[in-house]
């Protein structure tokens, strides 16, 4: 046996180890449970699954005008959304990073708004605003413009406070006032990173109103639910592949223009 | 006369260790003057203290005869317009060009739309022009400031305090990240800057030839105080 002061505080670590992942299993089974898995149900229902994916080819092209229109929606309220919440953002985010904000006062609340327009979905705010302003994409756009607001903010945020000091104190020095130093010492400097910031969320924005629609907030979604409703799954497969080449060059856009900040 | 600048008994702390014991000093408009002291001896410190950027925990600051300390906000921020910095580490906005980090000595007697909308006026411009050429760089008015050297990125610096028209320049280990030859240039330009408009220069340092080479009067400071001060022999 060796030593037990070396051994105990080691022995001590593993048990609390252990009874950890005690506690994780046993909250992976619960959710398992919650979650009524059940592969036997899956199994089953995979014929109907294979009946479908047989009867989607060939993809209807038919309607591949008007299908279009609605891709070019989704793109048109993902884009209109970001750069409305990017507009958002921008006050808030200069409240809610420590370095530049006017007073601790105000950073807490900042950031707690921020996290309460991040923390709940643009789908869920979509919901929201057909309600309100009634179906159609300005629903979208005002869901999308919300969530991305709250997640720009906070990224903005968050590389505004890694900015080095010594040029904002420099400014500070020549007796200018908080918003001149911003504009000044602090946006020139920030500015690549808040752009590759916004084009990322820009992809991010257009990939989540392609399920806007559902909600009856507009765009190729919507034609994706009515397909599906109908069980057209030829209508249903032009749907995936335009979405899937409208994300594809929506990326490979964004990802070309912040290798050009950077 | 009435020293440009005047502390009193300055006292800082950081936890238990005091970065500031006491220190009190005056310097008059056209005057160098150089803080002397190893690193840790308090000086940075004192220069934080006396810019503001770091609040004394007792003491008093007089600049042109008026308390810095008890000033707050617009006050503040209109005080500090006397008050040029050169720091070690330059700390120039990288994306801009020379011209326009000497016009951020402008910006708290530019309207607001104009800094927003960086669009300022002729006479701005001219000025900024003006403090570039008398540091030598007439040359490089649009070249970014992340692309000079060292050498020229102070004297951007310098430049900006010129445009300032502030009536000291406090300088926190100007020429430490410099090569010789740069850093004795830039220390006689300061000089120069002193004798011939009556800028007060005070300057900390950390190699004695340099400051008895440069400076009127020496400071010298170790463990946060003021040790010695002596005349430099010219």
């Amino acid at each position: 046996m060796s030593n037990p002061s070396i051994d105990g505080p080691r022995l001590g670590a593993r048990l609390r180890f252990a009874g950890l992942l005690a506690v994780a299993v046993a909250f992976y089974v619960l959710c398992l449970h919650v979650a009524q898995v059940d592969f036997a149900k899956l199994w089953s229902g995979l014929p109907r699954l294979a009946n479908w994916a047989a009867r989607a080819w060939p993809p209807d092209l038919s309607e591949l005008s008007t299908l279009l229109v609605r891709a070019a929606e989704t793109v048109a309220m993902g884009t209109v959304g970001t750069s409305f919440g990017a507009l958002i953002a921008l006050p808030v985010c200069l409240l809610a990073a420590r370095n530049v904000t006017p007073s601790p006062l105000l950073n807490v609340p900042a950031r707690a708004l921020l996290n309460v327009l991040r923390g709940i979905d643009s789908f869920v705010f979509a919901l929201i605003f057909v309600a309100a302003v009634g179906l159609g994409p300005f629903a979208g756009v005002l869901g999308v413009a919300l969530h991305a607001a709250g997640s720009i903010a906070k990224l903005w945020a968050e590389s505004i406070e890694t900015v080095e000091p010594g040029p904002i104190e420099a400014a500070t020095m020549t007796g200018a006032s908080r918003l001149k130093i911003i504009r000044f010492a602090l946006i020139p400097d920030v500015l690549p990173s808040l752009s590759s910031i916004t084009l990322y969320f820009w992809e991010w924005s257009i990939r989540a109103s392609t399920v806007l629609g559902v909600v009856g907030a507009g765009g190729i979604g919507q034609e994706l639910k009515n397909s599906v409703d109908l069980l057209a799954f030829d209508r249903v497969l032009t749907i995936l592949l335009i979405v899937l080449a409208m994300v594809t060059a929506i990326d490979a856009v964004s990802a070309r223009l912040r290798r050009r900040l950077v | 006369m009435t020293p440009i600048l005047e502390a009193r008994d300055l006292r800082k702390t950081y936890g238990a260790r005091r970065a500031l014991d006491g220190v009190s000093l005056a310097i008059q408009p056209g005057e160098v003057v150089a803080v002397l002291g190893a690193s840790g001896s308090g000086k940075t410190t004192l220069f934080r203290c006396l810019t503001r950027l770091v609040e004394p925990d007792a003491g008093t600051i007089l600049l042109a005869g008026r308390s810095l300390l008890g000033l707050r906000g617009r006050e503040l921020a209109t005080a500090r317009r006397d008050i040029g910095v050169v720091f070690q580490q330059f700390n120039l906005v990288r994306r801009l060009s020379a011209r326009d980090n000497v016009l951020a000595g402008r910006l708290a007697t530019t309207p607001l739309w104009r800094v927003l909308a960086r669009a300022f006026d002729r006479d701005s411009t001219e000025r900024a022009t003006a403090a570039l050429t008398a540091v030598g760089l007439a040359d490089h008015l649009h070249q970014r400031a992340d692309t000079l050297s060292g050498g020229q990125q102070q004297r951007v610096a310098i430049a900006r305090a010129i445009a300032q028209q502030s009536r000291i320049l406090l300088a926190d280990e100007p020429v430490a990240s410099l090569d010789p030859d740069t850093a004795i240039a830039i220390l006689e330009l300061m000089r120069g800057l002193a004798k011939s408009s009556g800028l007060a220069v005070l300057c900390t340092l950390h190699q004695p030839h340099l400051a008895e080479r440069f400076a009127d009067r020496i400071l010298s400071m170790s463990a946060g105080r003021i040790a010695a001060a002596t005349p430099a022999p010219l």
